[in-house]
């Protein structure tokens, strides 16, 4: 679980669906089992974290500078890195002077290996230090140890060079086997000349039981009837006393052999059981460095740029939500850029529906939380503090577990807010819309009014005027269908398409809202003639039906910002 | 005798696949190795699938262990190597897991025995295959499980050798009946129009149904045929198809519902793991005037039988043999306890 200051989920599950988090974390691909396991129970930078989170930054830019001047270099240590064996269940067994099966002293050896190989190239680019932990003397001799007979070799085996009664009896067995094949293959011989049949897989001879051969093997006295069926029956051969022997004495060197086997093991153990601390920091290092080099490779796939720490504000400019990005690239389409600025307090972002409001929110929230989770971020520039939480309302939070509405979940979560202790970042889509537009707008106002006194960093998108009107917020508007409310703005596209300027723009003080929603409906395909009956209804607009047909005055208290009469 | 070009250079890959549960494949996977190894051609051990048989078909004894010589590779799971420690040397971790974890390539160093872990994916019997050929082997031994047939897929094996064990049925007739159906079907003709061919290979992209109309491909109306009886005959009728080309499985229903639909153009599977219909209902279609063919076929370079069942019956064994080697030919056949292989 990710945790904030005092004690705040950092990015609580809503809202990493709201942000699109999974889909943005498949570009991070952790390339070591130890950097999984590693990240798996990370946590995110968070306030008075600001040196070690510079500290990660900086790393990454040294890594991304080595890796654009030399990509053969970067393919090189990513294959380290991606070769690297899982040997965190063999530390135990090894403190407890126990020996892994030769499978894990494989991969042991292989991990020292690619500690060795990562730290060389490492070394190539000055950037060593990154490995820190990792102690490549002594991964060296634990390396020579596992592979007593030079050249080192990636492959483990149970070598002569371990032990020299390894070769002697691997010797006399051979010699032993030897002999009983020369035996058994003279005994083949004899049968097939004999009787004309030869033995199988189990050195048994199968004939059918009503040949004359099946009775003549069967008076043979050094052969000998083990099994009949209805069709066959099967014969051995016994070897000679010699034979026996020497079948007794190749037991015997079997059991010698692998009882010396067994002891290499032993001595194995026990000799390595004084490095496992160092190991385990190495495995550490590795971890820790394979988190930066995927996180480096990550943001290089959204030409991630690196944030830098801001004491106040959070401002960014060029800001992209890549895995949206890539959805519209696939369809031809374009992202555009978010600029913006958010002071701590309340930052009102208004704009016709469709018009980006959303979009910008999920992009700045993304971004943040890229940010201290220690990544470069989609943006051309990103100055930021450091917050204690990311959170967000948007969209439908309807819990049906909790049995709440929309409204009700909201209201929850933005009360959840007021008690948190440090600033987060907060990401309000439109609170209030759920509930009657009078209360709806009025509770939407006074949230942004204590927001404002608050120590957050709050961004709230709305269509309600009077969330505007609240003293000491910024305010911004999506460029939306630029002046087309005016008429005489051709808002249509060569193609005839819709065509929105989703670019957040600085809403200067005094200016008017846009209202743009009957634009939008029509281009979606309202029926005109409804469209045309939704501006004779709204006061104040050429031709517009007042008396009878306005709304009481509970309505008429609701001015929603897609209202015609001028807010500001 | 085995066909003297079975073991050539040119078969690198072969899959033994059984007609049914405890065919005797470990048995035949142990011959096919000890004569590779007598030709100094390392081979690469693998098994495909779970595999559940305990007893040996042959003997009736527990189930025998995969035999090694040094020089043998195999694929399988770590505990599987460290029961044996001085047997191995081992060579590769790959990214692959079985049921016993994740698998590991090793060389013997010395004669031994070996549980080999079955590998359950293609991908992963396709990561071992580019192991052992990294390693050196010249001829990867595949132990196809029970009922699965997709170790003989053409892009993994070159040649299939079909166990044909007495538990296949409970008398030499079915036993007979079975075999024929699945040498019959296996070695139904590889393609070799090139429009068809194209069609296949559309199909096998597109993962549809694809026809051929004129000199034209098109898609099939339906992306699946399997589908109810109006459907498939609207479909059938729907343009002047020449031939369609299949990319997943054509099942016994699909074959009777087109020979019913009066589909009697030829049928283009990708292999003939995709091959799920009976002989009788093809020998139907076959009647009616249908075709059906493969994309891409290993081929059958033998087949092994086994006179034995591990409930304790036992066949005649040269009479099974000999009616075998009957609906068999040209496929040798042979019988490994009692011929020997090499």
């Amino acid at each position: 679980m990710e945790t904030g200051g005092g004690g705040a989920v950092f990015l609580d599950e809503q809202t990493k669906q709201h942000l699109l988090w999974e889909d943005l974390l498949q570009r991070f691909r952790p390339r070591t089992p130890m950097g999984r396991a590693s990240w798996a129970r990370f946590v995110p930078f968070l306030p008075g974290q600001e040196r070690e989170w510079a500290a990660v930054l900086e790393e990454q830019e040294r890594l991304r500078e080595a890796v654009e001047a030399d990509s053969d270099w970067g393919r090189k240590v990513d294959a380290c890195l991606s070769r690297m064996p899982d040997v965190q269940p063999l530390f135990p067994l090894l403190r407890g002077g126990e020996s892994p099966g030769i499978s894990g002293w494989f991969r042991l050896k292989g991990f020292l290996w690619q500690v060795k190989a990562l730290w060389d190239r490492l070394r190539e680019k000055g950037l060593h230090p990154l490995l820190s932990g990792v102690e490549p003397e002594r991964s060296l001799a634990l390396l020579r140890r596992l592979n007593p007979d030079p050249p080192l070799t990636p492959s483990f085996s149970l070598v002569p060079a371990f032990d020299r009664r390894i070769g002697l009896l691997r010797r006399e067995l051979e010699r032993v086997d030897r002999m009983l094949r020369e035996e058994r293959e003279g005994i083949r011989r004899r049968i097939q000349e004999e009787y004309g049949v030869g033995p199988n897989r189990l050195g048994e001879w199968v004939v059918d039981r009503r040949s004359d051969v099946a009775r003549r093997m069967a008076a043979d006295r050094h052969l000998r009837l083990v099994r009949e069926t209805a069709f066959d029956r099967v014969f051995v051969s016994g070897l000679s006393p010699e034979g026996e022997e020497r079948e007794a004495a190749r037991a015997e060197l079997e059991r010698r052999l692998e009882a010396v086997e067994r002891e290499v093991l032993e001595e194995l153990a026990r000799a390595f059981a004084p490095h496992v601390s160092p190991l385990e920091r190495a495995a550490e290092a590795v971890a820790r460095f394979d988190l930066q080099w995927s996180r480096m490779e990550a943001a290089r796939t959204w030409r991630g740029c690196r944030p830098r720490w801001s004491g106040g504000s959070i401002r960014v400019e060029g800001g992209v939500h890549p895995v949206v990005a890539e959805r519209l690239e696939r369809e031809a389409g374009r992202f555009t850029p978010v600029d913006i600025r958010v002071d701590k307090g309340v930052t009102v972002i208004v704009g016709p529906n469709m018009g980006g409001k959303t979009m910008a929110l999920r992009t700045l929230g993304a971004i943040v939380a890229l940010a201290q989770h220690g990544f470069f971020v989609p943006a051309a520039r990103c100055d930021m503090p450091l917050v204690a939480f990311v959170s967000g309302v948007m969209g439908d939070g309807q819990d049906a577990r909790a049995g709440l509405s929309t409204f009700g979940a909201e209201v929850k979560r933005v009360a959840d807010w007021f008690r948190e202790k440090e600033g987060g970042l907060l990401l309000i889509d439109e609170i209030g819309r759920g509930t009657n537009p009078v209360e709806g707008a009025a509770l939407s106002a006074a949230v942004t009014a204590s927001l404002a006194r608050s120590d957050h960093w709050a961004v709230h998108v709305t269509h309600y005027a009077e969330v505007l009107e609240v003293a000491g917020v910024c305010r911004y508007r999506t460029a939306g269908l630029g002046d087309a409310e005016k008429g005489g703005v051709d808002w249509r596209g060569d193609d005839g398409a819709f065509r929105m300027d989703y670019r957040l723009i600085p809403l200067p003080e005094g200016a008017g809202i846009p209202h743009q929603a009957l634009l939008i409906a029509e281009a979606m395909g309202m029926p005109r003639e409804i469209v045309e009956e939704a501006r004779r209804r709204i006061p104040g607009h050429a031709g517009s039906a007042a008396g009878p047909e306005v709304p009481g005055p509970g309505r008429k208290e609701c001015r929603k910002i897609d209202d015609a009469r001028p807010m500001l | 005798m085995w066909p003297k070009d079975w073991t050539g250079r040119e078969l690198k890959r072969v899959a033994i696949v059984g007609l049914a549960k405890n065919a005797g494949k470990t048995t035949v996977l142990n011959a096919l190795s000890k004569l590779s190894s007598s030709r100094s051609l390392p081979a690469g051990l693998v098994s495909i699938g779970v595999d559940g048989e305990e007893r040996d078909a042959w003997s009736g004894r527990p189930k025998p262990p995969v035999l090694v010589s040094a020089g043998t590779l195999v694929a399988t799971a770590g505990p599987c190597l460290d029961a044996d420690p001085g047997t191995w040397e081992v060579l590769e971790e790959i990214p692959v897991r079985s049921l016993l974890g994740p698998v590991f390539l090793a060389r013997a160093v010395r004669p031994g025995s070996v549980k080999l872990a079955g590998v359950t994916s293609a991908k992963g019997i396709d990561r071992v295959l580019e192991g052992f050929q990294r390693h050196g082997a010249r001829l990867a031994l595949m132990d196809g499980a029970y009922d699965r047939k997709a170790a003989a897929h053409p892009f993994r094996a070159d040649g299939v050798v079909l166990v044909a064990g007495a538990s296949a049925g409970r008398t030499l007739e079915a036993v007979v009946r079975r075999t024929e159906e699945w040498v019959r079907i296996f070695n139904l003709p590889p393609c070799e129009d090139p429009l068809l061919k194209k069609a296949g290979e559309r199909a096998l992209l597109e993962g549809r149904p694809v026809g051929i109309v004129g000199e034209g491909i098109e898609p099939f109306p339906l992306p699946s045929l399997l589908v109810d009886r109006g459907r498939l005959t609207a479909a059938v009728e729907s343009r002047p198809w020449s031939a369609l080309a299949i990319p997943g499985a054509l099942t016994d229903r699909t074959l009777s519902r087109l020979t019913e639909c009066g589909w009697t153009r030829p049928l283009l599977l990708s292999s003939p793991t995709h091959a799920f219909f009976s002989l009788r209902t093809l020998r139907a279609f076959l009647r009616a005037g249908g075709e059906i063919g493969y994309l891409e076929r290993a081929r059958l370079i033998g087949v092994a039988v086994n006179p034995v069942s591990p409930e304790g019956g036992c066949l005649d064994p040269r009479e099974m043999k000999r009616r075998i080697a009957d609906v068999c030919r040209p496929v040798p056949v042979i019988d490994v306890i009692r011929d020997g292989i090499g």
